[in-house]
């Protein structure tokens, strides 16, 4: 047994586990989750999320676990005897401790209304300065690998210029299914980003902007799904990929792959995690990364927003700026706002803001892009380097050193 | 220089336990050399090229079919990734052209 798993139920009594389905290895869906369904009963009763596609066959009685049948794969929690169980069931290929690869989860989420005509987020960063001027983003497709989008959503209808969701061997689904969430996190994400007006009320930082949306995170947690993604959104020609996910610690399997999205025109703006100074998440901790924080409308980082110094020459602090990740309303999958807490939320603030930026000067390469946001920051008075970087970045301050 | 990818330690052990486990299938993310010393990736014309280069030359090491292996290919990013047995990742990792790798999917 791995040494998480092992060390989970010893202390816990119970563990996040990731089980890989032999007979679901290929694309039969449907046979899928009838083996998967056979499976639920040796998970704990408490759900790890909203399940995506089974949630759906099941009407109102929800599973115990999250079951991906393209993956083959089920993620919840299951107790010593649960695991036991699953091992020695015959059509499961292998049960170990959930990847450390996950979505960066909100500190807090919390029922929301829209009711002011922009959110906190927007206007702390100076973003109607260029909507003033025309820039709204028009024209830039922003990279947004996350746990899917609602593309039915009133305020990302027309945003989501292409979807798509990866498997295990970062393979497209085929065929392309329409856009969804396997949870909540990406919709609010997306929403930041590129989400359009609605009734005159906006949630989105550059609502011009299109989206390639990939779902390629939770159940079957690897490595590959997120370079499909990665892959598939250059050759779609991003010019900003908005990533809310990573490693605890670091750890280099994205460093190479961050370096040659730089060298291909595209930003990677990334976010530095959740779990308070003295941490940080891989790839939000690569010096190659544009690294978000967050902060909150008292212009004070976020206790929870990681930070951490690294014994290297090349940007030693983490992250690189903050921006506003507290009592951020989005949008919601089915419809409707909510509020969440993190720095996942700061990040696509930053991701929309450079794909402003790139419309108001499409040829800037990203180390200038780079630079101009970086040069706009400003640390207001006792927020400190070590936990903010360069501090909250200015939309306009940016445009004009662009 | 050395020529030998760089393997992450994840990997080795999954390498390991599939080994004891005779001969279940790894999962290995693998990054190409870039053709050129400015590059940080190969071309995306010459990747998928590349890859399939590798595994087949290594599959016709080991008198296996290069097609039963599962291989996917990012070609704008430089990598493959490759599902197949403990010993034919190994004989992978130790071609020229392979600059580093690591494991797909960690388990904890």
């Amino acid at each position: 047994m791995s040494g998480y798993l092992a060390q989970e139920l010893k202390a816990r009594g119970s563990a996040r586990v990731i089980v890989v389905v032999r007979a679901a290895t290929g694309t039969g869906a449907a046979a899928s989750a009838n083996e998967g369904r056979r499976l639920f009963r040796h998970f704990s009763s408490a759900p790890v999320a909203r399940s995506s596609i089974l949630a759906a066959s099941l009407g109102s009685s929800a599973p115990p676990c999250r079951f991906f049948p393209y993956l083959g794969v089920l993620l919840g929690t299951a107790d010593r005897d649960g695991v036991a169980a699953l091992r020695s069931d015959p059509q499961v290929v292998s049960v170990g401790g959930a990847p450390a690869l996950s979505p960066i989860r909100p500190r807090h989420v919390t029922a929301a209304r829209l009711d002011a005509a922009r959110t906190w987020g927007i206007e702390r960063l100076g973003v109607p300065a260029l909507w003033d001027r025309g820039i709204t983003g028009q024209g830039i497709l922003v990279a947004h690998l996350d746990t899917g989008v609602d593309g039915r959503h009133a305020a990302l209808a027309g945003a989501v210029a292409h979807f798509a969701e990866f498997d295990v061997m970062g393979r497209a689904i085929q065929p392309a299914p329409k856009p969804h969430d396997s949870d909540e996190h990406g919709t609010h994400t997306a929403g930041t980003i590129a989400g359009r007006p609605v009734a005159g009320r906006h949630v989105g930082v550059a609502p011009g902007a299109r989206l390639a949306s990939a779902m390629v995170i939770e159940g079957g947690d690897a490595i590959a799904r997120v370079l499909g993604g990665m892959d598939w959104a250059l050759g779609l020609g991003a010019r900003v990929l908005s990533l809310s996910l990573g490693f605890r610690g670091w750890w280099p399997d994205f460093l190479a792959v961050t370096r040659v999205l730089r060298q291909k025109g595209v930003l990677p703006v990334f976010a530095v995690g959740n779990e308070y100074a003295g941490s940080s998440r891989s790839p939000g901790n690569y010096p190659e990364a544009l690294s978000v924080g967050a902060c909150g409308e008292d212009d004070r980082v976020a206790d929870f927003s990681s930070s951490q110094r690294f014994d290297r020459k090349k940007d030693p602090i983490v992250p690189d700026l903050v921006a506003p990740g507290v009592g951020i309303v989005s949008a919601k999958p089915g419809g409707g706002y909510q509020a969440m807490d993190g720095t996942s939320m700061a990040t696509p603030h930053v991701a929309g803001l450079a794909a402003l930026l790139l419309e108001a000067g499409p040829k800037a390469k990203v180390s200038r892009l780079e630079a101009a946001i970086l040069g706009s920051c400003v640390r207001p008075r006792g927020m400190s380097a070590e936990r903010a970087g360069r501090g909250i970045p200015s939309a306009l301050k940016a445009l004009e050193a662009l | 220089m050395s020529r030998r990818a760089r393997v992450d330690p994840e990997l080795r052990r999954q390498l390991s336990d599939a080994a004891a486990a005779e001969a279940a299938p790894v999962e290995a993310v693998l990054r190409l050399r870039p053709t050129t010393r400015s590059a940080v990736a190969p071309p995306p014309a010459v990747t998928r090229g590349l890859a399939e280069l590798v595994v087949g030359r290594v599959a016709e090491e080991l008198g296996a079919a290069a097609d039963q292996y599962d291989v996917n290919v990012f070609p704008n990013l430089g990598y493959f990734v490759l599902s197949a047995p403990p010993g034919f990742v190994e004989r992978v990792l130790d071609q020229p052209e392979v600059a580093s790798a690591s494991a797909n999917r960690r388990r904890g």
